[in-house]
């Protein structure tokens, strides 16, 4: 049987648009966005390289990987 | 290659540290790492700026990286024992995207290599404390003999990282 958008009641029709947004903010990657902690400022090294150093040799025991990047 | 990386390695035993140095940018430089931070969205990944790319130049002549500018692009691997101590520690595996004129070609960036290389490091510890908690097992079931002693007092847990060769 084919369903047509018309053919749906109010609450089917709001019901379907919801759905339909939430699907493609999922799958647009928006979903992940809502993660706060991404906009946090990012910590300047100072010259003896804190907070980093500090955070360091907190997370020993860990295998640590550390990443020189360029951000263009 | 950050993503590819932390997702293949699931391990909560490993941190990641980003350090954003603005080499070859000029300008929007903090937009454009709060931009890549999107793309590792990783709870284990730390992010830093360094303005004067004075961890770059530190780990510049650590690398021998020849030709002049600090180290970028660099991936640096660190076992669980590892410490920064007055100096950053030297990395136990390190991989690159640099010129050939500058790092070696065959450290250039494989992230299947990566992978391998943070998971024979969570090898090493997990074997190391495995061994470790079957020590103290024994200890605690039975009689202490000097050579057991002995060997206890070699476990690698405290030994210095393994260097893993390309």
């Amino acid at each position: 049987m084919r369903l047509r958008a018309h053919a749906l009641a109010p609450k089917q029709r709001l019901a379907t648009a919801v759905i339909a947004a939430t699907l493609a903010a999922v799958l647009s990657g928006c979903s992940p966005r809502h993660a706060a902690w991404l906009d946090l400022p990012l910590p300047t090294l100072s010259n003896d390289f804190e907070p980093l150093r500090t955070r360091f040799n907190k997370d020993a025991g860990k295998v640590r990987v550390l990443m020189l990047l360029d951000p263009t | 290659m950050q993503t590819q990386v932390f997702l293949n390695v699931s391990s909560s035993d490993v941190r990641g540290y980003v350090v954003w140095m603005p080499v070859t940018s000029f300008g929007k430089w903090e937009a454009a790492a709060h931009e890549q931070a999107w793309r590792i969205p990783d709870k284990r990944i730390t992010r830093y700026y360094d303005a004067e790319s004075h961890l770059g130049n530190v780990y510049a002549p650590l690398l021998h990286l020849t030709g002049s500018g600090p180290a970028w692009d660099v991936y640096m691997v660190f076992g669980p024992e590892a410490r920064w101590n007055a100096q950053p520690p030297a990395p136990s595996f390190w991989m690159h995207q640099l010129p050939a004129r500058r790092a070696p070609a065959e450290q250039l960036l494989d992230p299947d290599r990566m992978t391998h290389a943070i998971q024979e490091l969570l090898g090493t510890e997990k074997k190391a404390a495995e061994l470790e908690d079957g020590q103290d097992a024994r200890l605690r079931g039975s009689r202490v003999t000097a050579g057991f002693e002995s060997f206890g007092s070699s476990t690698p847990r405290n030994s210095s990282p393994r260097s893993i060769t390309l």
